[in-house]
Formats: C-alpha cells, sequence, structure tokens
C-alpha cells in the first residue's frame, strides 16, 4: 500500500523509533539493584554461602556473580508478609538478620493476605484494542529495552497507607526506573484500591515527571488534599500525607525511610552481623522487587495467639522447595520484626543446588525438616493422628525420587521411539505382584498406574501431587482378605517423587485405629483432595478409593489415555483442547487471541492429534513447567495469583532456552519490530532481537481465556488434563 | 456439564412454550378490531435485531458478554422463531410492491443460508476430523503448490532412472490438471467421501509398469490421495466460510429494507 503524506509527515516528526538494542546477556538485568560490592563479599561470608568451593562453579556463572546478580538484598517491615500460603514461588529467602515467622496450617484467612490482583484492562481498554492494536506483527515500544539514564529518573520512593491511628495497612513503590504510573481510586483497576466509599473510582494518579513524582487528581468527587490543602497537581515531597476520601496516604521519598515509624531500622542481633555493613545496607536499600506491593499483619499479637506459628531465625533458608519444584508456597511467612533479607531467584537457587554437594543436602534435609509434616498432616490418612505419631511417621518415611527433574531432555530425545519402548524407561516405582513395602504418597510430578495385558502394559490411570497408592494392599494384608501384593505397578512420567511410609509404620500406627467409618470419611476426603490432582474415574455412587481405580472409559478412551500419558499431555492445567467433530475452522479462536495481543495471535490451531481431539499447539500452563527450569533471567515464571506462566517480554533475552525446553511446541520465538515496523536488531551483532512468545491465558484482559469464549460451537475448551473425568465429559457430551 | 443432547431438549422447549405464547397471542389480537399484522411486523422487527446482535458479539470477543456459542444458540432459536412469526406476518402470501419482495427475498435468502449454515456446520466438521491431515485453509495454496513439485520431481525421476516414458506421458494426460491448483469438487459434499479417479487409474496402470517403476506409481498414487484429501479441505473449509458471505450481506440487506417497509408500513399502510 502506497504511504500517505499525512502518514510520512507523522513519522517525520515524532523521535525515531528504537531499533537497535544492546545484546541481552543472562546478567544483563541481575535480580536487583543495590547489590554493591561491599553487600557481595560480605554475603559471601555467610552461611551457606561461605562453605560453598567457588572451585565448583565454572565462569561465567561463578559463585561471585550468582549472588551478585541472582540475589538482592531486601528490608520487610514488621508484620510484613514475604510469603502467601498458595502463592507460587520464584525466589527463596535467607534471613540476614532479624525475625520472621512462618504461620502453620490451616494459615490465615484469605482476606488478611491481600492477595493482589492481576492487573486487568477494563471493558474500555479491551473493547480501544480493536483500533489501537499496531498494524505490523509483534510490535513493541523497544525504548522499553533501553536503559535509561538515571539522572533522568526521579528516587525510587513508597506511598504507605494508613489507618486512622497512622498505623501501616499497606504499602505502594515507586520504583527508581520513574516510566512508571500509579492509579489510585476505588476501582478494581487501580494500581493502588482503596477500600473507602468517599474515594472516587479512578481518584488520581502518580507520575514521574523532571522534577519529581506528581500527583494530579483525576476529577474525583471529593478532591485529593496534600498537607491539607486540596490540588490539582502536586509535585510530592517527602512526608507528604496525601487524604484521598477518608484514606490517608504518607508519601515516602528515598532519603526519608529512616523518618517513619513504620519502617525504622532496627538492627537485631549485632552480634550476628557486621553492624556497620547492616547499616549501610539499610541505608542502601530502596529497591525491594518486582512485586511493589506489600501486605501486613495488621495485628500481630492475634494472630499469634490465633494461629500456630513457628519462628525462623538469622540465617535460615525459606521457600526453597517452592522455588525449586515450580509449586505453589504451602505457608505464609511474615516479618515478626523489622528484618533483611537476602532474596534468591530460582536460577541462581538452582544452579547453587547444581554446583554445591551440601547445599543440595541441605535443601533436601529442610524439606525434611520443615514440609515432610505438613505434607502428611495434609494427609486424610494422617490427618486424625496425634502431633507425635505424625512426627514418629515422619521419621520413618522414605523420601524417593524417580526420574530427572529436567526431564523434557530425555523426552524429547526419544519422543520418536516406540511407547513400549518409552515405557521400559520410564523408572518403576512398585512393581505388581511385589510385596506392599510401604504406602506411597505422590509429592510432586506424575506417575502412570498400568497392569500387565498380554505381553505389554496396559496404563490404567495417571495420578499426580497429594496421591495415594498401595492402602488396600496394605488393608487386604492386614486384614487377612484378600491379594496382599502390589494390584498395578507404578512409573514415573518424567519425574516423581515419592514418600514411602513403610508397611511396619501403617501397621503399628494407622490400621489398628481406623475404623469403616473412619475409612469411608477417609476414601470421601481423599476424593476431595485428590480431586485437582488426580485422575480417577468412579462408577456413580461408589465410595472413592484412597488407590487409584483403573480408568472406567470405553475402548476408544483406554487408547486416548495412553496417548496423554505417553506425551505427558496430564501436565497440562488449561490444555487448549479442540473438538474436530464440532470445529468449523472458522478461526474465531484466533482472531479473539489476536485482538488481546496486540494482533498476535499466541497459540496455532494445530497440534497433536486423537482420533477426533485436537491439543492445540497453545500454552498448557503446566503443572509442572519444565520450560521455566533453563531461564537464564526469569523472565519466564509463573503469576503469583493463579500460576499462569507468563513471560516478561522486558526480561526475555531471546535465548530460545524456554522454546527448545517446552516438549509441546507452544512457545513461539518471534523477531521484535519497533511502532514504526522495522526490525530491531541487536547494535552488536546486527542479529534481529528475539522474544519468546506464548499463550498467556489472557491474564491481562477482563473475562480470562477469549479464545474458549469466543468459539461458537462448543468445540475448544481450556482443560485441566489432571482431571481426566472432566476431559472425557467434555469430549462426551 | 450439560450434553449437547439434553441443551437441545431444554432449548427446544422453551423454543416451543414461547411459539405457543406468540400464537395464542397473534390469535387474541386477530379475533379483536387490531391488525394482527402491525404486532407480527413489529415482533419480526425486534427477532431480526436481536439475531443481528450476534455478529458484533463475535467482534467483541474481549469482553466476557457470555460465551460465543451460547449466543449461538440464542441465534439458531431466535432465528427460527423469526421464521414462524415471518409466516405469520406474511399469510404464506406473496408480495404485491417492490420493496416488499425485496424484502421478502432478502428474509427468506437470509433464512434459507443461516440454516444451510447451521446445516453444514454440524455435518461438515466430521468429514474434516476424518481426514488424515489437519490443514489450515490458507495454507492450502501452499501445501498444493508442494504436491505439485513433489509429483512433477517424481515423474522426472521415474523417466530418468527407469528411462520409461510412461509415468510422465500419464501424468501429462491425466494428473497434470489436478495438481494444478486446489480445487473445488462438489462430490467432496457427497455421502461417501470422494478419492480421486486419477488415484484409480493409478493403481489399474500399476499392472503394464514394469518392478522398477512400480514404486514411482505407488508413490504417485499417494499424492493424489493427499491432493484429494486437500481438495476435500478446500471445499469443505471454504463452504463452512462462504456461506457467511451469502447470511451477513443478506441480513444487512433485509435490516435497511425492514425499515424502509416499516418506515411505509406506518406512513402508508394506515397502521
Amino acid at each position: 500500500m502506497a504511504e500517505s503524506i499525512l502518514t510520512k509527515d507523522l513519522r517525520a516528526s515524532g523521535p525515531a523509533p528504537v531499533s537497535s538494542i544492546p545484546p541481552p546477556q543472562r546478567w544483563s538485568q541481575p535480580f536487583g539493584e543495590g547489590m554493591g560490592e561491599r553487600d557481595v563479599q560480605r554475603v559471601l561470608t555467610m552461611e551457606p554461602f561461605v562453605s560453598m568451593d567457588p572451585a565448583r562453579f565454572r565462569a561465567p556463572i561463578t559463585l561471585e556473580g550468582i549472588v551478585r546478580n541472582d540475589t538482592r538484598l531486601r528490608r520487610v517491615a514488621r508484620g510484613e508478609i514475604i510469603v502467601r500460603a498458595g502463592d507460587y514461588g520464584n525466589s527463596a529467602f535467607l534471613i540476614v538478620q532479624g525475625r520472621v515467622r512462618v504461620i502453620l496450617p490451616p494459615g490465615l484467612p484469605e482476606e488478611s493476605l491481600g492477595r493482589a490482583r492481576p492487573k486487568q484492562k477494563n471493558w474500555l481498554q479491551a473493547v480501544a484494542q480493536l483500533w489501537k492494536n499496531p498494524p505490523h506483527p509483534e510490535a513493541r515500544d523497544a525504548s522499553r529495552y533501553v536503559s535509561e539514564p538515571e539522572t533522568k529518573a526521579p528516587s525510587p520512593a513508597r506511598l504507605i497507607v494508613q489507618d486512622a491511628q497512622g498505623r501501616p495497612l499497606n504499602e505502594h513503590l515507586l520504583p527508581a526506573g520513574g516510566d512508571d504510573e500509579v492509579r489510585i481510586g476505588r476501582g478494581a483497576d487501580n494500581d493502588l484500591i482503596l477500600d473507602d466509599s468517599t474515594a472516587s473510582s479512578s481518584h488520581a494518579r502518580i507520575h514521574a515527571t523532571e522534577l519529581g513524582w506528581e500527583i494530579v487528581d483525576l476529577g474525583s468527587s471529593n478532591g485529593t488534599f496534600v498537607g491539607g490543602d486540596r490540588v490539582e497537581r502536586h509535585v510530592l515531597g517527602g512526608g507528604d500525607d496525601i487524604k484521598i476520601g477518608r484514606s490517608r496516604i504518607r508519601f515516602v521519598g528515598e532519603g526519608d525511610l529512616d523518618q517513619t515509624s513504620m519502617l525504622s531500622t532496627r538492627i537485631l542481633n549485632p552480634e550476628t552481623i557486621d553492624e556497620q555493613w547492616s547499616n549501610t545496607v539499610v541505608e542502601n536499600l530502596t529497591h525491594v522487587g518486582a512485586d511493589t506491593s506489600h501486605t501486613f499483619v495488621q495485628d500481630i499479637p492475634a494472630v499469634l495467639d490465633h494461629t500456630q506459628s513457628a519462628v525462623l531465625q538469622t540465617g535460615t533458608v525459606f521457600g526453597e522447595i517452592a522455588a525449586l519444584g515450580r509449586t505453589q508456597r504451602t505457608a505464609t511467612v511474615f516479618a515478626e520484626d523489622d528484618s533483611i533479607l537476602l532474596e534468591i531467584r530460582w536460577q541462581g537457587l538452582r544452579d547453587l543446588r547444581k554446583r554445591d554437594n551440601a547445599f543440595r543436602k541441605h535443601v533436601e534435609d529442610l524439606y525434611r525438616a520443615n514440609s515432610l509434616i505438613t505434607h502428611l498432616r495434609a494427609t486424610p490418612l494422617f490427618s486424625h493422628l496425634s502431633d507425635d505419631v505424625i512426627d514418629e511417621i515422619g521419621q520413618q518415611t522414605l523420601f524417593e525420587s524417580f526420574g530427572e527433574f529436567d526431564w523434557h531432555t530425555s523426552y524429547q530425545r526419544l519422543a520418536d521411539q516406540p511407547e513400549a519402548q518409552r515405557l521400559k524407561i520410564e523408572p518403576e516405582i512398585v512393581r505388581a505382584g511385589d510385596y506392599p513395602d510401604g504406602l506411597l504418597l505422590v509429592r510432586s510430578g506424575f506417575a502412570r498406574v498400568t497392569r500387565p495385558l498380554h505381553k505389554g502394559q496396559q496404563t490404567v490411570n495417571y495420578i499426580g501431587r497429594g496421591a495415594v497408592f498401595g492402602l488396600d494392599e496394605l488393608l487386604a494384608g492386614w486384614n487377612g482378605s484378600g491379594q496382599s501384593t502390589y494390584r498395578h505397578s507404578l512409573r514415573a512420567v518424567g519425574y516423581a517423587d515419592v514418600l514411602r511410609v513403610p508397611t511396619s509404620v501403617i501397621e503399628t500406627h494407622v490400621l489398628p485405629n481406623l475404623t469403616d467409618a473412619q475409612l469411608k470419611h477417609i476414601r470421601r476426603m481423599q476424593a476431595e483432595t485428590l480431586k485437582d490432582s488426580l485422575a480417577t474415574h468412579q462408577p456413580r455412587g461408589e465410595a472413592a478409593s484412597v488407590e487409584p481405580l483403573e480408568v472406567r472409559t470405553t475402548g476408544d478412551d483406554d487408547a486416548l489415555v495412553e496417548t496423554l500419558v505417553d506425551r505427558h499431555l496430564i501436565n497440562g492445567r488449561a490444555a487448549m483442547l479442540i473438538n474436530l467433530d464440532r470445529c468449523v475452522r472458522c478461526d474465531a479462536c484466533t482472531d479473539a487471541c489476536a485482538v488481546g495481543h496486540q494482533n498476535n495471535p499466541r497459540f496455532n490451531r494445530h497440534g497433536h492429534r486423537h482420533d477426533s481431539l485436537m491439543i492445540a499447539n497453545a500454552c498448557m500452563h503446566c503443572a509442572d513447567p519444565v520450560c521455566m527450569i533453563g531461564c537464564p533471567t526469569g523472565a519466564i515464571h509463573r503469576s503469583s495469583e493463579q500460576g499462569q506462566v507468563v513471560i516478561n517480554d522486558d526480561t526475555c533475552i531471546g535465548c530460545a532456552t524456554c522454546a527448545n525446553s517446552c516438549p509441546y511446541d507452544n512457545i513461539r520465538m518471534v523477531e521484535v519490530r519497533n511502532e514504526r515496523g522495522d526490525f530491531v536488531q541487536n547494535s552488536a551483532t546486527g542479529a534481529p532481537v528475539m522474544k519468546a512468545t506464548k499463550c498467556d491465558l489472557c491474564i491481562d484482559q477482563p473475562g480470562g481465556p477469549a479464545c474458549q469464549r469466543a468459539c461458537p460451537h462448543d468445540a475448544l475448551e481450556r482443560v485441566d488434563m489432571r482431571d481426566l473425568p472432566n476431559l472425557l465429559d467434555w469430549l462426551h457430551r | 456439564m450439560m450434553r449437547f443432547a439434553k441443551r437441545r431438549q431444554a432449548n427446544l422447549t422453551t423454543w416451543a412454550i414461547v411459539v405457543l405464547i406468540a400464537g395464542v397471542l397473534f390469535a387474541a389480537v386477530s379475533a379483536g378490531l387490531t391488525r394482527a399484522s402491525f404486532w407480527t411486523g413489529w415482533l419480526l422487527m425486534a427477532a431480526v435485531v436481536l439475531l443481528s446482535l450476534y455478529s458484533q458479539r463475535k467482534r467483541l470477543s474481549m469482553l466476557p458478554i457470555g460465551r460465543a456459542a451460547v449466543w449461538l444458540q440464542l441465534h439458531a432459536y431466535t432465528g427460527a422463531f423469526a421464521i414462524v412469526v415471518f409466516v405469520a406476518h406474511t399469510g404464506l402470501s406473496l408480495p404485491d410492491a417492490p420493496l416488499e419482495w425485496l424484502l421478502w427475498l432478502s428474509f427468506v435468502g437470509t433464512a434459507g443460508s443461516g440454516l444451510a449454515g447451521l446445516y453444514w456446520s454440524r455435518t461438515l466438521p466430521p468429514r474434516l476430523a476424518n481426514a488424515d491431515e489437519e490443514l489450515i485453509f490458507e495454507r492450502i495454496p501452499l501445501f498444493a503448490a508442494r504436491l505439485r513439485q513433489r509429483a512433477e520431481q517424481l515423474v522426472v525421476d521415474a523417466a530418468a532412472q527407469t528411462d520409461s516414458p510412461l509415468l510422465g506421458e500419464h501424468y501429462r494426460t491425466h494428473l497434470a490438471e489436478l495438481f494444478m491448483a486446489p480445487q473445488w469438487r462438489w462430490r467432496h459434499l457427497g455421502p461417501t467421501h470422494y478419492v480421486t479417479r486419477q488415484h484409480d487409474r493409478l493403481i489399474a496402470l500399476e499392472r503394464y509398469l514394469a518392478d522398477d517403476e512400480k514404486p514411482f506409481a505407488r508413490e504417485l498414487a499417494g499424492l493424489c490421495r493427499q491432493k484429494s484429501d486437500l481438495d476435500m479441505h478446500f471445499t469443505v473449509q471454504g463452504l463452512l466460510k462462504a456461506w457467511l458471505f451469502v447470511h451477513v450481506p443478506l441480513t444487512a440487506a433485509m435490516l435497511l429494507l425492514a425499515v424502509l417497509h416499516l418506515v411505509a408500513a406506518h406512513a402508508f399502510g394506515g397502521a
């Protein structure tokens, strides 16, 4: 199409879009700012780093480099929640100074956790995409990839929402970058949401100017006040009190942090830390991480009175299990006093664990000490037992891992092998016919349940986290009422972490006290527990069994189950399934996806087929997202809210590790363009800048995945593949 | 999850009740002094406006305003209701003025294309699902070109390696046109899967070939079958898209004509 004169003039008048950026590297974007030379050297003198052998870390990934780039010092104020139960963790924490407390199950009520909602477009913004989306594919504002000179940005600051007595309720960081804008109001689409009926839904915004942070009233009904004066616009100074409706917000600039009572820098345990250094850390600490919203435990004494909790002392590492296992946090942790933490992102943790045997053992020991008892207590079979008995069972429990943690490499290598061949390679956890030497609890990963059929093995089910295997065999042996050997074989699909509770322990502590009523209750509870993680298909009216039942399917579905397991599709939490018998190939799904992603559809309406079922090439947001394993910068991560696997476009360096790791080919590398449509180039090599892209489940759109909402023929559904009955129900509607 | 059969049963029941109520009201109005066509006309207009909202819903896919599948159900049953009201409105008599003729034709065309589209949408996808490969419509010309290149290369190789012109002659005479481009074949819409005549001819030809020619003929026969599948996709997917090019413009025309008819009816019809 010929270029119009108007367009040409417009292009000539504005600043030239960025079309060349420096080559991105693993540590181009360090985890946090402020890790100065002194900080790094001090951290290296602390456990567990001081015990590590730097020689085991080979360049360019050195121990010092990990500390410098994969960690950051973070100050948390008294009462601040550090990790929340249910969030997906991407980092672990080492307590450098202070005292933090972990809330034991059942934990804090949901409403007190202040869970941040993902920022979503409102309806007007969503509709505006129809005409605002760029005309060029994969167009971006490439200037985002180039760091601005620091002198242009205003200093970082915080907004602290206070109650009538001046106690902090909530906090929001205005980052050092200065390119952010914070919208304040009652509406859900604001960055800082006020629970205040006298505030307008979009009340005010704070944005960076050359003079500093400026607050602008957005035509609110009751006005915005700074220092008692009603303002339309006002450049904020340190310590300014902002009044919006009945809400009071304190603006705290970088140099004013020590003036607030909440953020006072009280140093605890001075004998354990170099006080001079810690004071320097406190002075330098301005950046608290990507999660800029903070929630506080409101009444610490009351929380301690009404919940079970445990103190974590200086030197303790926590959060490593969720970070390394790509799973949800199991407990909430908050700062009981002002504390300093070293936050280690999981890429660093991974390398530490890989290079240092002691650290690997340390992580496993921590699991045994911290998480095992929690897991056992959460298992319905043990939930009625006393703490002493649970501890005893914990002591006797064996912790076993099968398969490879980064199983995707062997999966891809063996993808073309016949199914029977692949089955042989899967590590056998239990063999049918063996004496049941224990009750198996699946801690993470997946396992395939098979039974011998002629000369092969038929897959009858698959089980995942939370499942229990072998109870009926143990019961039969105990009662002498039936077959006391394992009826099915169990194999790790990819990898599986299993807890094996010895038979003698079950016979001593569990079975003697187990009444029929309790067993029935346990079966029912287990069915509920496993609903999210275990695919069991049972005849109507029959009580759920604690061990996996054979799936009652038609002959056709037997083959489907085999396929789902063989191809590891059971990993999907939101797989895009298309019923080809109903799909008219209208591409309404693709069009809807494109509208929500700047005219770039984030999936291919193509993929593996089984009969009339297609598993499309769309990110499945896996239970075990192996795509995250190799990401050097942490750009691909789980959202903390619902665990969607998303990519941070700003920190993605285009290395394609995630795309190569994804066993399902659901991540695409694209060449980025600027707003004008020119390809953005690497300034050093001249090569086009690549970014990883994939389905994000429309995380920023109102109403969730547009693809399934747009399908007029009920042909497309996002399905949790771990819920086989639901999948079969949908398939046979 | 509600099964389709159960949903259909519930929707049909609701539809029947609505039609029944409308019928009773129509009878009551007809028994009075008011002209029933006035009321049925407005009812028809409302139904048509409701029907046209569906296409707007499809554009607003980013908004959580109900799944498109629910809207399609509403669209289909409202369309069926509109047909009943249309019959009541016209009394099965043909129009007597040019504007009404155009309106009548546009309604019949819209309803007819809608029913045909619904039928094809329910019956043709399994035909696509039965094919060996799933093809994206826009890429079919690319796949067709690849098939043609492979077939031509095969014939050239056969001639070079077997020193026999037979396959080349056969390709030029019987197959060149088949591989030329994606082809719309009505036979692909028939009750049985259509396998090209060319494929059968090649199988039959095999008995006259030397042993070293037979592998080439078999591969060429395989390509014929693939081209047949590709043409089937081209025809079936094409039809599933093409009917909308009739249905949507006719809907727009019908809406415009309906407004004109409404104005004329009020101005000159004594309503």
